[in-house]
C-alpha cells in the first residue's frame, strides 16, 4: 500500500481525499472547491458507491474520505460500518457530506468515528473550512 | 497611478480601482444594494476594489458600453485584469465582499431584491473562475462605506460613523 | 400500507419545499427562487414543447413518497453549469444533464425533509430521469409551482409508499385535485 509522501519539516504534508457520491456533478464541485482552496491536496480519488469507494481504499493510501450517504450498490452508512475498526484505515479522516442532516443521522455518524458532517446544499467556501479543520487535525 | 500617490483612493457607484501604493487607502460609499469587491494580494502588495450596482449588464448594453464597472459581469473582469497587471497572483488573491443591503424607499427596488441578486452574481462569477471568498459583510438594510488598506489588506466597514466590522 | 401527508410535519410542505428550494438555489446554484402559480407555468409549457426533464425520488421514513422535480431542460443545463462552476451551459452535455437534475431533486428533498424532520433520517433512493414533455407524473400528487431565473419550474409530492413488487402505490390526493 503507497505510503504518504515524506515532506519538508514545517510544511503542511498534501492530503489525499476520496470523495464517494453517486452524482458526477457533485463530485465535479466538490473536486473543484477542493483546488480553489489552496490547501496542499494529493490525489483525489472518486468512486460513484461504498463498494467502489472500499475498491479504491485497498489500493491506494487516503487521508481523508468525504462520503455520501443514499447511495445505489452500498450506502455511505454502509461503508463506514466496513471500514469501522479496521487498523489499516484508522488515520482516515471521515467527513459526511449529504442532504441528510436529521439528528438521527448525525448521531448514527458519530458512533461511525465521522469527524465532520457537511449538509447539503453547500457553498464552495464550506470545503475551504473542512480541509483547513483537516489540516489542523493530521 | 502617476506622481505622487493620494493618500486615499475614492471609487463612485460603477467605477474600480487597483492600487501597489502601500501607504494607501482605497475608499467607496454609499453601498446600499450595491456590491464592493475587494481584492488583496499580501505578497505582491496589490489590492483593488470594485462598487458595481447590478447583476447583469445584459439589462443596459449601452451603459455596460460606457461603463461597465456598472455590472458584476462586466466589472469583476476588469477589476482582475488591472489587478493582474501590477502583479496580483490570482493563488494568493484574499477576496472580500461587502455591502448587498436590501434598502428600503421610495423607489421599490427592494421589492427586486437587488442586494441579494447582486451577492449571488459577484459570488456566482467568482466561483466560475475558481475563486473562493474569505469573508462578506453584507445584507442587512443599512448603507456601508468600505476603507481597504493596500499595505496590509485590513477593511474597516463603516455606517455613517460607526465602525460595524473590521475584515 | 399508505402513508397520509396528514402528519404535523407536512402540513405545510409547500412552504417548507420552497424554503428548500431557496437554499438550494441561493448557496449551490447563485441564483433565486419565487413562488408561482400553474397558470405561468402551463402558459410556458407549450413553449418548450418536449423541452423538459423530470426528475424523481422516492423517499421512506415514517411518511414515504415520491418527489418529482419538471424543469426545462435549458434551465437545468444553466444551473447545472453554476453548480459546477462552468464558463457556460453548452458544457453541460447530456450526461451532466442527467445526473445534475437528479442531484438538484435530491438536495431539493433532503433539504425539505430535514427540516420538515429534522430528528428522523429517510432514505432516498437513487433519483430517476427522464427526458420529455411537462405532463404531470403522478395522477392526483400534489403540486406547486416556481419560477427560477423567470423559468417555471414544477415540484409534485405524491403520498404513499411502494408495493410489494416495488411499483409505486396510488397516492392519496391531498389538495383536492
Amino acid at each position: 500500500m503507497p505510503e504518504p509522501a515524506s515532506t519538508d519539516a514545517g510544511k503542511p504534508s498534501a492530503i489525499n481525499i476520496l470523495v464517494v457520491d453517486d452524482s458526477a456533478m457533485m463530485r465535479t464541485m466538490i473536486r473543484r472547491a477542493a483546488a480553489a482552496t489552496g490547501l496542499p491536496i494529493g490525489e483525489l480519488y472518486e468512486a460513484a458507491d461504498g463498494q467502489q469507494a472500499l475498491a479504491v481504499l485497498k489500493e491506494h493510501h487516503v487521508d481523508a474520505l468525504f462520503t455520501d450517504i443514499n447511495m445505489p450498490v452500498m450506502t455511505g452508512i454502509e461503508l463506514l460500518r466496513q471500514i469501522a475498526g479496521h487498523e489499516r484505515w484508522q488515520h482516515m479522516i471521515r467527513v459526511i457530506i449529504s442532504t441528510d442532516g436529521s439528528e438521527a443521522r448525525k448521531s448514527e455518524a458519530g458512533a461511525l468515528n465521522v469527524r465532520l458532517y457537511v449538509e447539503k446544499p453547500f457553498r464552495p467556501e464550506v470545503m475551504r473550512d473542512v480541509l483547513s479543520e483537516l489540516a489542523t487535525v493530521r | 497611478m502617476a506622481g505622487r500617490a493620494a493618500a486615499r483612493c475614492i471609487v463612485g457607484i460603477g467605477e474600480f480601482a487597483v492600487s501597489h501604493e502601500a501607504a494607501q487607502t482605497i475608499v467607496t460609499h454609499a453601498l446600499g444594494s450595491c456590491i464592493a469587491v475587494c481584492i488583496w494580494d499580501p505578497s505582491a502588495v496589490v489590492a483593488g476594489l470594485l462598487h458595481f450596482l447590478l447583476p447583469d449588464a445584459a439589462i443596459n448594453p449601452e451603459r455596460a458600453r460606457t461603463q461597465p464597472a456598472t455590472f458584476a459581469n462586466t466589472g469583476l473582469p476588469l477589476l482582475f485584469q488591472a489587478a493582474y497587471a501590477m502583479g496580483l497572483d490570482k493563488k494568493r488573491c484574499r477576496v472580500r465582499l461587502i455591502g448587498g443591503a436590501e434598502i428600503g424607499g421610495l423607489s421599490g427596488v427592494n421589492s427586486l431584491n437587488v442586494g441579494k441578486r447582486n451577492l449571488l452574481a459577484a459570488r456566482n462569477i467568482l466561483w466560475r473562475n475558481g475563486l473562493l471568498i474569505e469573508s462578506e459583510a453584507t445584507g442587512g438594510s443599512a448603507p456601508r462605506s468600505v476603507a481597504l488598506r493596500v499595505g496590509d489588506g485590513k477593511i474597516d466597514v463603516t455606517s455613517g460613523r460607526d465602525l460595524i466590522h473590521e475584515m | 400500507m399508505t402513508s397520509s401527508q396528514s402528519s404535523q410535519p407536512f402540513a405545510d410542505y409547500q412552504g417548507g419545499l420552497l424554503a428548500a428550494v431557496t437554499d438550494v438555489a441561493e448557496n449551490s446554484l447563485f441564483t433565486f427562487a419565487d413562488a408561482s402559480d400553474e397558470a405561468a407555468f402551463d402558459a410556458a409549457a407549450p413553449g418548450l414543447g418536449t423541452g423538459w426533464v423530470q426528475a424523481q425520488i422516492h423517499f421512506a421514513g415514517s411518511t414515504s413518497g415520491e418527489f418529482i422535480l419538471t424543469v426545462p431542460v435549458v434551465l437545468a443545463q444553466r444551473l447545472g453549469a453554476a453548480f459546477a462552476g462552468a464558463d457556460t451551459a453548452d458544457e453541460i452535455g447530456e450526461g451532466e444533464l442527467v445526473d445534475f437534475t437528479g442531484e438538484l431533486a435530491n438536495m431539493i428533498c433532503g433539504a425539505w425533509l430535514t427540516k420538515a424532520c429534522p430528528q428522523e433520517a429517510f432514505d432516498l433512493a437513487p433519483p430517476t430521469v427522464v427526458r420529455g414533455s411537462a405532463a404531470c407524473a403522478v395522477a392526483g400528487a400534489g403540486r406547486m409551482y416556481l419560477m427560477v431565473e423567470d423559468t417555471p419550474v414544477r415540484l409534485e409530492i405524491a403520498w404513499g409508499t411502494r408495493n410489494a413488487a416495488g411499483a409505486p402505490m396510488e397516492p392519496e390526493r391531498t389538495d383536492g385535485r
